[in-house]
């Protein structure tokens, strides 16, 4: 269960075993998503939507925290209106996301790379940036199968809490509330491997709670990394090694 | 469902994939200039680093670096376990543990 994607090469695999290690990927996903998934059932029942437009909330938006503030807004008589406009700031490092994975889909056709993007979350996003780094060649099986699973454990956690989400009472008993914190450590730490890495990510995190704190909310992810990803442009030069860090880092 | 709910789902919807389908159709398989792709490239530990920290150190609207904030001690664990297993269900059920356990014995002391 490495977080770490280096243990097989895929580009080797048949499309079956592929599949399979593209699901095996998935699967730590799926351990952060049950909880998290579960908390969004039982916030979303809370906030007067019905049980079967949460699940299908998880099924066509897919969009982690974008759902939870949506039910929370909802919840408090947000108009719907208002609700979509903060939807798109708050997802709107997705586009920053699929725009980064994008070149590595060069081979797929443009319905394979839509539906690739679809169910591209911080999470799934995190694993394939991984996979990029460490010089893997895209293939359909093993995306697919990773953001496939990753999809239906968010399902199935929402199903969950929908489902059974008024018998648990508060499920911040069981520090459901920190699987999402636990989740981006886990996916931070192999990312920031060299000091560059790490220096951005301390610059992206420092941004990000000044922006919070200015008032910047939901815009204050997309603000802080954008910022950060234009100083580690100027901070490096062309033929720097910036997707291998490891390789030796520009002081 | 209300008419209201599925028209906020629609449009929701209608944002996340948009946001999601226009860099993927428009940008892959061209020849992106080197410093944008350079630029792409450090979006992946920025955007982590700028979701996770105000989670870490912002509680209820302001910064809180003292030994009560919860979020903050229990990253520290979940950080050494991931460091030395870089397991993601250990380090899952560790920061997860760390906090029902703080809430179980020490209610009054964390927030």
């Amino acid at each position: 269960m490495s977080v770490s994607p280096t243990a097989e090469d895929p580009a080797a695999l048949s499309p079956g075993r592929a599949l399979l290690l593209g699901i095996r990927r998935g699967f730590p996903i799926v351990l952060g998503y049950l909880p998290l998934g579960f908390a969004f059932g039982v916030l979303a029942l809370q906030s007067g939507i019905p049980g079967h437009a949460a699940v299908l909330m998880s099924l066509l938006i897919f969009a982690g925290s974008g759902q939870f503030i949506a039910v929370s807004m909802w919840g408090s008589g947000a108009t719907p209106g208002a609700i979509v406009v903060t939807s798109l700031a708050i997802n709107l490092r997705y586009l920053l996301m699929c725009a980064s994975l994008a070149p590595w889909l060069r081979p797929f056709t443009t319905v394979q790379r839509i539906l690739f993007g679809l169910e591209i979350v911080d999470e799934t996003f995190a694993l394939h940036s991984m996979a990029v780094r460490h010089g893997e060649t895209a293939r359909a099986p093993v995306l697919y199968g990773l953001n496939a699973t990753a999809h239906l454990g968010w399902i199935g956690g929402t199903l969950l809490g929908a489902v059974s989400g008024e018998l648990l009472g508060d499920s911040r008993t069981l520090g459901l509330d920190y699987a999402l914190p636990a989740m981006f450590v886990a996916l931070l730490v192999p990312m920031c491997e060299g000091r560059l890495h790490l220096m951005l990510g301390l610059l992206a995190a420092a941004a990000s709670v000044l922006l919070v704190l200015a008032g910047a909310g939901s815009w204050s992810v997309v603000i802080a990394t954008v910022i950060t990803a234009t100083v580690g442009v100027v901070c490096t030069s062309p033929g720097d090694p910036s997707r291998t860090p490891r390789d030796g880092v520009p002081s | 469902m209300s008419t209201e709910l599925a028209i906020a789902i629609a449009g929701m919807v209608a944002v996340a994939a948009g946001l999601r389908i226009l860099p993927v159709t428009l940008l892959a398989g061209k020849a992106l200039p080197e410093v944008l792709l350079r630029w792409l490239s450090f979006v992946p530990v920025a955007v982590l680093a700028a979701l996770l920290a105000p989670e870490l150190l912002i509680r209820n609207g302001s910064l809180r670096l003292a030994p009560d904030n919860l979020f903050l001690i229990a990253a520290v664990p979940t950080l050494i376990v991931t460091w030395f297993t870089r397991s993601f269900f250990g380090a899952m059920a560790t920061g997860m543990g760390v906090v029902a356990l703080a809430r179980a014995f020490w209610p009054q002391y964390f927030i």
